[in-house]
């Protein structure tokens, strides 16, 4: 067997393996839901989300020792899980050979020619991680926004949010109940750009965007092995260019931090053995160089640096946090929750309420694309006996908490349940408080016991001069964890006269309503 | 279109590929190194609750001396008495000090005479003995999920706990703990009871012989359960499995198994003297493994017709052959 | 680059260069060259075990992850568990008034499917197999007797015959008929009864005559003020088993799993006393002759694919009969009209071959 079928092979298994474990993504036993599938695994194998983490938290999240294995084969190979894992790298292999084979062998030879804007993706990858490396805030911990372009958390996203979305909604429905994401047309479209950009460039993102190649690349910079070609056989005619993944101009001198091991110029190459794979340096000479100069790494760092304390200005971390974003339960600090959340979204796809949302625009770009609850969207609120987002989550953003510590008890008694937040009634909007008409669906569907909800009775008369008896809802803060069932389960569907907001979450001890929570 | 060759570089030599080759290993190394370094060094923030702990409870004397001793007769406390001295004496398992824990069956509010509870009068002499040998303290526990008190006051236990000047421990949802037992597959982040485990140094298993509907048997291992808060009745979808790991998490150092009366039919509840046969056998023994498989025989089967104890066999976690043990038997009719 | 080494230590000269590759370019001559797309190339020994080494590696993937998903996640195992229950509420005891001399000692309480194995632990399967819908019981004392006192547990089975289901497969060996309700009986400190959709338990911490007495009462009282829908009356399955040698009592509705074939259930088994020995028949209606000829065929096959059982000379009587050996003990099966009947566990052909005479004389009475 060629190399290159076996890389083709592999590149099959481990996207055919990729979409199996975004649509098993779902709560329940049965085969295809979660049961004990490793639903974190390509995220845990990223190298980037585990350098990322440990820059800002100084720690390494237990499962993200996986990526030690993605380093030790890349150190020996190169960059083997770009062109042979990636699931995201496979699909632009794909498309970028459907766009471009019927093309003349002229111009397919010219678009896979090293271009010095490949040089981009160090630049963008050297920001990020100067991002993640300044200290800010009061917890002195930095911003990840690596998952906004780490193609392991932007694929995953991308599939569980948009690409299973709309199969799901032609398929009739795997996962159960219809699923809907706001900001899923976003997430969706970056997708559908960066996939269609290889209709001019094949793997136009791999080559000039992606940060985790960028990593592999300089981590591959020290491999024992790599392509080589000798000119003394060589005829120059360039015909190796003509599948080459990573432009790296294999002919020499080669470029091994581009090289993405696909092989091809092995298959490609016309005459006796002028190519070949084995110990480095190539013979026909090497450039090692990412091809960044100084000035433009300096300047990349100081672009990574400037821009956290610019986003932090705003003060959504601080005084003026917002209120709206109710962070799902287990959730640490906001930020904590900054420095650790790569916005892969696996905890929005196992949330079987579907109350779990990536965040917008709206509450700051620093928080695009994390996860915060929506009591309208879904099919109910959090549920008190469901611990699913925590486990999901491969970065210890959400902790991965025992339903006892969830619901304050075996142990937990004297921290109380989890609180994510608080519901408000909006007496102008309830129907008794405002409208003189019975209601009492939010107490009656509110899950904690005793009660968060009780009801106030009065004697009113009303315009006919008639006296109802009116119960009114009212809240007690001591009892509350803000699940949001309540807000959910409101008649008042255009806006709801029961909504909560993060106010009172555990998570964060400045927002507290009450000076403290006595034992229930 | 040929870039310039970039001049004079390293070649691959042989020496070169040795030198990339150890630059290679002493990278993979560095990186393993400082991802070991960072392992969880910050935990996520948890605002001051506390992790899941390892659930495991150990209190084996590992003395040598005979570990099985097998009683005959009707008289439960003077054959549990014959079947100790056997053993070398409580005195090889209790000392002077020792905080002793009973750890009986009173998952049913049944009276002691169906058999489906550890009989008081068991719980009266061992916690005699124990005070006797010198511990300090004795406490008896178990975890009924269906009204504690009850449990205890109707079958016996609760009184001769205290007539023995034992204290009786029952369990409330503060008194588990989360844990995970390592190498287990259904112990997992699961409440274990741990409150009055605080102090203990010794732990004896007190259980009757029953057949079980589910299990095919419940004697001491299938005791083990009533460590086990939550909502456990899930794990009756395998239940050898979690018997298996229940011996896992368990060491004991003794358990008693009684079979004066197994239940035969109808088993855990019981409900009539009609379930019951008098089987007349009282076993002592280090291992609840081959206790287990001895009372198997009890109840007309062997080890092989539980896979529990053929699991926990092969496990090394007891010995399913009892009678490899070379149980001491001890008749009737001696002192 | 002279004296290039492979990376398997192997030296080599200038002229062998290439050689120090893992992966040849081309292992034979090119048969083209310039721009042409070479499609044949053929891989060198090294390079074919570097593939074939990838393999190895794909699939020592998927077995892990197979065997990953084995083990379930702990949030899978509490967030896919039904909700808790909800705390319990105050309920009516079990009798609205109770026979003079008695006193509840506690509230009544309620279990449902999910919870029943809080209250009886492994012994919930059975009811759960039955069809069972829900268990009220409550525990009272009887006055005078020191310390004396009764549980009672009330299950409603849903329909009368999966109450007689539980009824008749627990009855124990020296019960004796008590004469209430539908079905009764009692065994030493224990009343059972079937009325209607209920099955009843009296347990009682004694078996002293007042405590029977006791539980007569409670028992009568119960059925007096509890009405049902539908009575429990299995005269016509009763009415197939012949009452030579029948082992008093012993007629019981197996639900489920009957005799390990997990396609056969609800059936009837009565145990008879043959010699020295013992044998149980079986009989059950499947309401039409081509669902019986169907479960008789099904469970023939079971007999000799899952049991390793061997087909013994059709026996004369009744047509269609068989009888199988399987290893020493004797198991017959037939269908006439509705029903599917048969031999279990017989000591011998001969045996077998008798009781299956019998039962399909008595089964064509029935159904002529």
């Amino acid at each position: 067997m060629r190399i290159t079928t076996a890389r083709r092979i592999a590149q099959a298994f481990f996207f055919a393996l990729f979409v199996w474990l975004c649509v098993v993504a779902t709560v329940g036993t049965r085969l295809w839901q979660w049961r004990g599938w490793p639903i974190r695994w390509f995220l845990e194998l990223d190298p980037l989300v585990a350098l990322g983490t440990a820059l800002t938290t100084r720690s390494l999240f237990p499962g993200l020792f996986w990526a030690f294995a993605t380093i030790a084969l890349t150190i020996l190979l190169g960059r083997v899980f770009c062109g042979w894992v990636c699931p995201f790298g496979s699909i632009h292999h794909f498309v970028g050979w459907l766009a471009q084979r019927s093309r003349p062998l002229k111009r397919r030879i010219e678009a896979n020619r090293y271009h010095r804007a490949q040089a981009v993706k160090y630049c963008l990858l050297a920001a990020l991680l100067a991002a993640a490396l300044l200290p800010v805030g009061r917890m002195m911990l930095g911003s990840l926004q690596t998952g906004l372009l780490d193609p392991i958390p932007l694929v995953n996203r991308s599939f569980n949010l948009a690409v299973l979305s709309v199969a799901d909604l032609a398929a009739g429905n795997w996962a159960g109940a219809g699923r809907f994401y706001s900001g899923a047309g976003l997430v969706g479209a970056v997708f559908l750009a960066l996939v269609l950009l290889n209709v001019a460039v094949p793997r136009f993102y791999c080559r000039f965007i992606c940060p985790l190649g960028a990593l592999l690349g300089v981590i591959g910079r020290v491999s024992p092995w790599g392509i080589g070609a000798r000119r003394a056989k060589c005829t120059e005619c360039g015909v190796c260019d003509l599948n080459c993944a990573g432009a790296c101009n294999p002919m020499g001198p080669i470029r091994p931090s581009e090289c993405l091991m696909c092989m091809n110029c092995l298959d490609d190459c016309p005459s006796v053995e002028p190519i070949a794979y084995g110990p480095r340096p190539s013979p026909a000479g090497e450039i090692t160089s990412p091809g960044m100069s100084r000035r433009d790494f300096v300047i990349s760092v100081a672009a990574g640096l400037a821009v956290v304390p610019l986003a932090r200005l705003g003060g959504a971390t601080a005084n003026d946090w917002p209120a709206g974003m109710i962070r799902p339960p287990g959730a640490v600090a906001e930020e904590e929750f900054l420095a650790r959340c790569v916005k892969c979204s696996e905890c929005v796809r196992v949330c079987p309420t579907n109350v779990l949302q990536p965040a917008g625009l709206s509450w700051g770009w620093e928080a695009l694309w994390t996860p915060a609850l929506n009591n309208r969207i879904g099919t109910s609120g959090c549920q008190s006996n469901c611990i699913a987002c925590g486990h999901a989550c491969p970065t210890g953003a959400i902790r991965p908490l025992t339903l006892d510590e969830k619901l304050g008890r075996g142990g937990f008694e004297a921290a109380g349940p989890i609180r994510i937040g608080l519901a408000f009634v909006d007496r102008g909007r309830c129907l008794p408080w405002a409208m003189e008409r019975p209601c009492i669906v939010c107490e009656e569907t509110c899950p904690v016991s005793p009660k968060a909800i009780h009801l106030e009775e009065v004697e009113q008369t009303i315009r006919e001069g008639a006296t109802v008896r009116l119960q009114r809802p009212v809240v007690d803060p001591a009892r509350c964890t803000g699940c949001g069932v309540c807000e959910h389960e409101c008649p008042m569907s255009g806006q709801r006269a029961i909504r909560v907001t993060a106010d009172n979450e555990t998570r964060d001890r400045s927002h507290a309503v009450l000076l403290h929570h006595e034992k229930q | 279109m040929i870039p310039p060759d970039p001049g004079p570089g390293p070649v691959a030599t042989r020496r070169e590929f040795f030198r990339r080759g150890l630059r290679a290993g002493a990278a993979i190394a560095a990186t393993g190194g400082l991802g070991a370094w960072l392992w969880n060094r910050h935990p996520p923030g948890d605002f001051g609750r506390t992790q899941a702990s390892d659930p495991r409870k150990d209190f084996a004397v590992r003395a040598a001396g005979p570990r099985m001793a097998i009683a005959t007769g009707r008289d439960r406390a003077a054959m549990l008495r014959r079947a100790l001295a056997a053993m070398g004496g409580i005195e090889r398992f209790i000392g002077r000090g020792d905080r002793v824990m009973l750890k009986v069956n009173a998952a049913f509010a049944t009276p002691a005479i169906l058999g489906a509870t550890t009989h008081p009068d068991l719980v009266a002499e061992l916690a005699r003995l124990c005070r006797a040998a010198g511990a300090a303290s004795v406490i008896v526990t178990d975890n009924p999920i269906n009204s504690p008190e009850s449990c205890f006051e109707l079958t016996g236990i609760g009184a001769a706990a205290r007539a023995s000047g034992a204290g009786l421990f029952v369990p409330r949802q503060g008194s588990f703990r989360a844990g995970t037992l390592p190498g287990g597959r259904l112990i997992r982040d699961w409440p274990v009871l741990d409150e009055p485990f605080a102090g203990v140094t010794k732990l004896i298993g007190v259980a009757p012989v029953k057949g079980h509907q589910r299990a095919g048997a419940s004697m001491t291992m299938k005791n083990w359960y009533g460590l086990l808060g939550g909502r456990r009745n899930q794990f009756h979808q395998d239940i050898d499995g979690i018997i298996v790991e229940l011996a896992m998490l368990v060491k004991p150092t003794l358990v008693v198994l009684d079979g004066t009366d197994s239940m035969m039919t109808n088993g855990p509840t019981g409900g009539s003297l009609a379930d019951l046969k008098a089987t007349n056998t009282l076993i002592v023994a280090t291992d609840p493994v081959a206790a287990d498989a001895c009372g198997a025989t009890l109840l007309g089967k062997t080890f092989r017709d539980l896979p529990y104890l053929v699991r926990a066999g092969e496990m090394g976690l007891g010995t399913a052959d009892f009678e490899s043990l070379h149980p001491a038997r001890v008749p009737a009719q001696a002192s | 680059m002279a004296n290039l080494c492979s990376p398997f230590g192997k030296p080599c000269g200038v002229s062998a260069a290439g050689s120090l590759y893992v992966l040849r370019a081309l292992d034979g001559i090119a048969t083209h060259s310039g721009m042409q797309h070479s499609k044949a190339r053929s891989p060198g020994p090294g390079e074919r075990a570097i593939a074939a080494c990838s393999l190895a590696v794909l699939a020592a993937v998927l077995a892990g992850v197979c065997i990953r998903q084995t083990r379930f996640d702990p949030a899978v195992m509490m967030s896919a568990g039904v909700p808790p229950a909800a705390p319990a509420q105050a309920m009516p005891g079990l009798l609205e008034k109770w026979p003079a001399g008695l006193s509840p000692m506690s509230g009544a309480e309620a279990f449902s499917p999910g919870t029943l194995s809080d209250k009886i632990d492994g012994k919930a399967d059975l009811y759960l197999s039955a069809g069972f819908v829900s268990l009220k019981d409550q525990r009272v004392a009887l006055a005078g007797g020191a310390g004396s006192w009764m549980e009672m547990l009330v299950f409603d089975m849903g329909l009368p015959a999966n109450a007689f289901s539980v009824y008749s497969s627990q009855r124990r060996p020296n019960a004796a008929d008590a004469g209430i309700a539908d079905y009764s009986y009692e065994a030493d400190n224990e009343l059972c009864l079937v009325h209607g959709n209920y099955y009843v338990e009296l347990v009682c911490s004694d078996s002293s005559d007042p405590a029977r007495r006791a539980a007569e009462t409670v028992a009568r009282a119960y059925v007096g003020a509890t009405a049902v829908a539908e009575h429990a009356n299995m005269g016509a399955e009763q009415a197939l088993f012949p009452p030579e040698g029948l082992v008093a009592g012993s007629i019981a509705l197996v639900p489920s799993d009957v005799f390990g074939f997990d396609r056969l259930k609800n059936v009837f088994v009565a145990r008879y006393r043959d010699g020295g020995n013992e044998v149980t028949l079986f009989a059950a209606n499947r309401g039409a002759p081509d669902e019986a000829a169907k479960v008789a065929a099904e469970l023939r096959g079971f007999f000799v694919a899952d049991c390793g059982g061997r087909e013994t000379p059709a026996p004369p009587a009744p047509p269609g009969a068989a009888i199988f050996d399987l290893g020493g003990s004797f198991e017959a099966v037939f269908a006439a009209g509705p029903y599917i009947a048969g031999v279990h566990q017989a000591p011998d052909r001969e045996s077998a071959q008798r009781w299956l005479a019998v039962l399909s004389r008595r089964i064509s009475g029935a159904h002529p």
